[in-house]
């Protein structure tokens, strides 16, 4: 009976604190370690050489950047899609 | 729940042309035409009208685009709306280039050079004897004076994979974005080599990648910015595509036996 209390306790403070709480109901664990990011694919993205200049600027500031009077091109692309026309096949 | 399909790229692709006011261009590098069960029942014809309706601008030969042989894809190439490249794919004594080596696409003003290569690896071609392949650094650095002569950006398309394409930037640091494909690598940062941005997203349809630069009145880029869009279940369908892809299943898989 003791250990189910300080198990209940233990979840009700770690739910009520500033560490990422899930919705009502679910069970978070305690603190964590910095968060890696999340892992997306297969490769490890390698820079082998970056061009000199100023930092890449935020998304939001590069797709909007019309001031500078640089014009921003997308260019959108895929690979590899095997024939595949959906999910089934 | 499975990720991908025409259907939900073709919405991604719609908004994103919606929302911009400058050039979007939208390439395949290849690896595409044949693989699942329609595009091979249609000898990758479904996935030409579907790449034709989505407004594709390039697709560079991979292997498997050959995978049905030369015919059916020159077959393709005439029901395609968009250019099907490759600089060293040649036959014949005279090494005649079998598609075009490039294209030029002109977007907002801007004068896009579009090179294909194509791997020098492929197994198929060992039933294809008359088709040789030809270096692909010295195919592109043979084009790329031309068109760099008629372009303000060089893209090179290209299904080498990733560590092709780095080589391929550092021995030829004209290419201002490649483009790639073949080892299905998904990419969430550009791999940049001296002024060379380098991208790829993933494989089978599951992802569209997008990438953003900027171009200054020298036509010089920078700051690429990339995205990979996941096409996960709850990215809406396209009507028109799902109609399309609908209208070949009837078609072509109705009749199949089950096995």
């Amino acid at each position: 009976m003791t250990c189910v209390l300080f198990l209940l306790c233990t979840w009700l403070v770690t739910s009520c604190g500033d560490t990422g709480a899930g919705p009502a109901g679910t069970p978070v664990a305690g603190p964590q370690p910095s968060p890696k990011p999340a892992f997306t694919g297969l490769a490890v993205p390698v820079t082998i050489a970056a061009p000199a200049g100023p930092p890449t600027p935020a998304g939001a500031e590069l797709r909007n950047d019309a001031r500078s009077g640089l014009r921003t091109l997308t260019i959108l692309h895929t690979n590899d899609t095997r024939g595949y026309i959906d999910p089934c096949g | 729940m499975p990720k991908g399909g025409v259907a939900r790229r073709a919405t991604v692709i719609n908004g994103v042309r919606a929302s911009a006011s400058e050039p979007v261009l939208l390439l395949d590098a290849g690896g595409t035409l044949l693989g699942q069960a329609l595009a091979d029942a249609t000898d990758g014809a479904v996935i030409v009208a579907a790449m034709n309706a989505m407004g594709y601008d390039a697709l560079t030969v991979g292997q498997a685009e050959l995978q049905q042989g030369l015919d059916t894809l020159r077959k393709r190439a005439l029901e395609a709306s968009f250019p099907i490249l490759s600089c060293n794919l040649v036959i014949g004594q005279d090494d005649q280039p079998i598609f075009d080596p490039y294209a030029v696409v002109l977007r907002g003003g801007i004068r896009f050079g579009i090179i294909g290569v194509s791997e020098a690896d492929m197994g198929w071609l060992d039933s294809l004897t008359e088709v040789r392949i030809l270096d692909p650094l010295a195919s592109v650095r043979r084009i790329l004076p031309e068109v760099r002569a008629q372009s303000d950006v060089v893209i090179l398309l290209s299904h080498l994979g990733l560590e092709g394409d780095k080589s391929l930037a550092q021995a030829e640091p004209r290419i201002d974005i490649i483009v790639g494909g073949r080892t299905r690598q998904i990419l969430d940062e550009p791999v940049l080599v001296g002024g060379t941005v380098i991208v790829q997203a993933g494989y089978d349809g599951e992802w569209l990648g997008r990438l953003d630069v900027a171009l200054d009145e020298q036509h010089r880029i920078s700051q690429p910015l990339v995205e990979i869009v996941t096409l996960w279940p709850e990215v809406a369908d396209d009507p028109a595509m799902t109609t399309l892809a609908d209208s070949y299943k009837q078609r072509f898989l109705s009749q199949t036996p089950a096995n």
